[in-house]
């Protein structure tokens, strides 16, 4: 043998063994597709292909999640009132530019506060409102603006927080009416049955938003795992699509059943942020303190969370000569027991608050007289004008 | 030569190795008296304890950093004066030992001893948090004075946090009163968070009227959504770690016991501290322009230094308001105290010891330069509108011995001091019956 020969020897047998190996994954390659389209899943690499930048699309748009509830980008957490939405922010704003405006120096600004029921009347139902205080000669010439600051689910004291935050961020308005009762009722008896101290937030709107990732060792440890797990994923589906793995019915079913693994994995490790977020020390700032899991002690705290926080707004207007009227709202009719003692309390406090000088309008009463529906938001307008102008009749506000 | 004589190589070798061991110990003992004579030439004289506790208070001041990264031991997590922090609906965070027993004071408010004891509240940040235990006694003493005290059992309760600033103060009283807190008084002793941590909140993009930012930010976590920031919080979290590794191990070691190699470990965890805080500083940057930065930085505000401080002030008149507010409509007795600061220029003869330490990051000090004046004007304005308010940031003026430990805290005198004073005013307060 000569000398080239010797040397061609290893290459030649080197091109053998590939051509074989390439050879046998066709064969394979073939025999596999003919399998997938015997059973009616005939091989498609288009979709694969989409399914895999499908995969990396998401992991890229989310990047790495500390709480599955982050994702919830139209309600935020709030230092003072548990959550706002961006909606309450803009007409915050809105209601800042104007009343620092010459039109707002000019206007009567009417800003309600309370939960579902307020923020109802005040988008759906003020007309009447506006029109009974246009009937009085002192209201005839100004123009009346009503700024909605009422969130449905909101309960004591997150309206008296809402009003602080108000008057703190430099809104001056002419008259806070405050529609509340039903929610501080149904939302504390909810959650004190649950366990949670019945002046929190609700379970939905407070605990189940609660991040905390960066300042606790074991979540930012699961974070971090987290974040591995979907470096890895983007990794492999990354590389897949590089080297057009989904071509091959063959490579393309691994790297598709891979990836599945690895997107498990992802969402595991993403549970259990959430798990290490829930336990431990968020768990107490999700229920508050500790109470007594009874309806009778659920009710009495609600109804001092009730009347203290009504009491608070009420003071903080006087203090500063805004104007201020609150209407208990009334209560759809329920046969819990609970909540039947709690309306009792709350009227109870009603009229607490009236004898120490507080005007109020009690909805039920208002709305006797209404004949129908339609009727309600007149008749429950005309109340509150009343109120307000008997309280300022009797000079206890400047405006 | 006999076999048992060693061969003269290895003597050779022996000796050597001697020789290097002595040199070895001369260098270190001419480098140790070397270091001790250049600090006593530089007018620090070594002191092993010194050096340990200033090691101390590194890894300490790493709490005060965001994020944290401390796992803070379970019973220390329930203590009163915990540094553990979690998230409240009402005002921004709360520390978790106040969290843990607050249910025992809620039941005191339900029962006769309430009735019969004059229980006093203190409001406000860090400095009102230690009032409580530390300026109890005087204060309790100074409100004896009061006739209609002399004979009654006094409590005072601290609801100050540090850190906090205004609106928090109203907000706690608010959601207290609504949990069932009956209180007699309540003594809001704040000014200092209200200028200093409002005006570094701004320079951090984060709303002046926000709870403090590093806390804010850490516990909300909304921009932890975003990668980068992720990734810089873990950043920050390895080098914090490493400190914390380094100032374990000077203690472990007992490096302070030697001048040469308390210098050199304090070299290497300056090094490591200023690498954590340059982090730190990193993601505080990379927060304020991340996606979600919006959801938890509060309204956009942007105003030069002079117009945000006058916010600050204007925030801080109106939390007083807010609270004579709540308090009058309850026919609780109510005191608001602007708090003395050494960096408050002319407010104190600072001493020796003091000066080092009244020192404060630029966003406090210019805080302090532009606010306080205008704080004093404002409260006098609210004393004219018949709000109880006491500035006692002259108290200290005549004195000349140590009274603070840094930009604001002070020491146990100056707590005695400060106590005394706000106690007197009280009384006073009390005796003009200030309620419009």
């Amino acid at each position: 043998m000569t000398s080239a020969a010797a040397k061609r020897g290893p290459l030649l047998r080197l091109a053998w063994v590939s051509g074989l190996l390439l050879a046998a994954f066709v064969a394979v390659e073939l025999a596999f597709r003919g399998w997938l389209a015997f059973e009616k899943r005939a091989w498609d690499s288009d979709a694969t292909r989409a399914r895999i930048e499908r995969s990396l699309a998401g992991a890229d748009e989310h990047g790495a999640k500390t709480s599955r509830a982050s994702e919830d980008a139209a309600t935020v957490l709030h230092p003072f009132f548990a959550r706002d939405t961006r909606a309450a922010r803009k007409e915050l704003d809105r209601a800042l530019e104007f009343t620092s405006s010459a039109e707002g120096t000019l206007a009567f600004d009417v800003v309600v506060f309370g939960g579902a029921a307020a923020a109802d009347f005040a988008t759906n139902r003020v007309g009447p409102l506006t029109e009974a205080l246009r009937a009085d000669p002192r209201y005839a010439a100004r123009p009346i603006r009503v700024w909605n600051q009422a969130r449905a689910g909101f309960k004591q004291p997150q309206q008296a927080n809402a009003l602080a935050y108000l008057l703190d961020a430099g809104v001056e308005p002419d008259l806070v009416l405050v529609i509340d009762g039903v929610e501080d009722l149904t939302i504390a008896l909810r959650n004190g049955r649950a366990g949670t101290h019945p002046v929190y937030p609700s379970t939905e709107s407070w605990g189940s938003r609660l991040g905390r990732p960066l300042n606790d060792p074991a979540r930012l440890q699961a974070v971090l795992a987290a974040r591995q797990s979907e470096q890895r994923m983007r990794s492999w589906a990354r590389t897949s699509l590089s080297l057009g793995l989904a071509h091959s019915a063959c490579l393309g079913t691994f790297v598709v059943d891979e990836l599945e693994r690895r997107l498990a994995e992802v969402n595991a490790a993403q549970r259990h942020v959430d798990d290490v977020g829930t336990r431990e020390l968020d768990d107490r700032a999700a229920v508050g303190p500790r109470h007594a899991g009874d309806d009778i002690a659920i009710v009495r705290t609600a109804t001092r969370a009730w009347f203290e926080g009504a009491l608070s707004m009420w003071a903080m207007c006087r203090e500063r000569g805004i104007a201020y009227v609150h209407v208990l709202e009334t209560a759809p009719h329920d046969a819990d027991v609970a909540l039947a003692q709690g309306e009792r309390s709350l009227a109870g406090g009603l009229r607490e608050l009236e004898k120490r000088g507080v005007p109020i309008v009690d909805a039920r009463a208002a709305l006797e007289a209404s004949k129908t529906a339609a009727d309600e938001p007149r008749d429950l307008g005309a109340a509150i004008v009343r109120a307000h102008l008997a309280a300022l009749d009797a000079g206890d506000a400047r405006r | 030569m006999s076999a048992a004589t060693p061969k003269p190589g290895l003597r050779r070798r022996f000796a050597r190795f001697a020789a290097i061991v002595i040199g070895l110990v001369v260098a270190l003992v001419v480098v140790e008296v070397a270091v001790r004579i250049t600090l006593k030439l530089r007018g620090e004289p070594f002191d092993s304890g010194a050096s340990s506790r200033r090691i101390a208070t590194l890894r300490s001041s790493l709490l005060d950093a965001a994020p944290r990264v401390q796992a803070i031991p379970r019973e220390e997590l329930n203590a009163a004066r915990s540094q553990g922090q979690i998230l409240h609906p009402y005002f921004g965070w709360d520390f978790v030992g106040y969290h843990e027993t607050l249910a025992t004071e809620l039941e005191y408010y339900r029962g006769a001893e309430a009735d019969e004891t004059y229980d006093v509240m203190i409001l406000g940040g860090s400095v009102a948090m230690n009032l409580v235990p530390e300026g109890v006694e005087a204060l309790t003493a100074a409100l004896r004075t009061d006739p209609k005290l002399a004979d009654r059992k006094i409590q005072v309760l601290g609801h100050g946090r540090a850190a906090q600033k205004a609106p928090q103060q109203t907000m706690v009283l608010q959601f207290l009163l609504c949990a069932g807190a009956k209180p007699d008084a309540v003594i809001a002793l704040d000014g200092f968070n209200e200028v200093a941590v409002a005006l570094q909140n701004a320079r951090q993009g984060i709303a002046v009227v926000y709870p403090c930012a590093s806390i804010w930010v850490a516990l909300a976590g909304g921009a932890a959504g975003d990668p980068q920031v992720l990734e810089r919080a873990l950043d920050v979290r390895q080098r914090q770690l490493a400190v914390v590794d380094a100032t374990e191990q000077f203690a472990r070691w007992n490096l302070g016991r030697l001048a040469s190699t308390a210098w050199l470990a304090t070299q290497r965890i300056d090094r490591l501290r200023n690498a954590a805080g340059a982090a730190a500083g990193d993601f505080e940057r990379t927060v304020a322009a991340s996606r979600t930065f919006d959801t938890f930085a509060g309204p956009k505000e942007t105003l030069d230094d002079a117009a945000q401080i006058e916010r600050c002030v204007g925030l801080w008149r109106e939390n007083a308001r807010s609270l004579h507010a709540l308090c009058a409509a309850r026919g609780i007795d109510f005191l608001d105290v602007l708090q003395p600061a050494a960096i408050y220029a002319g407010s104190k003869p600072l001493s020796d010891e003091e000066r080092p330490v009244a020192t404060a990051i630029d966003a406090w000090q210019t805080a302090v330069d532009l606010g306080y004046p205008r704080l004093r004007e404002v409260g006098k304005t609210l004393a004219n509108d018949g709000i109880a308010f006491h500035d006692a940031t002259q108290i200290f003026v005549d004195t000349t011995e140590t009274v603070y430990i840094d930009s604001c805290h002070v020491n146990a005198h100056g707590y005695d001091v400060l106590a005394r004073s706000i106690g007197n005013a009280f009384v006073a307060a009390r005796a003009r019956g200030e309620k419009r």
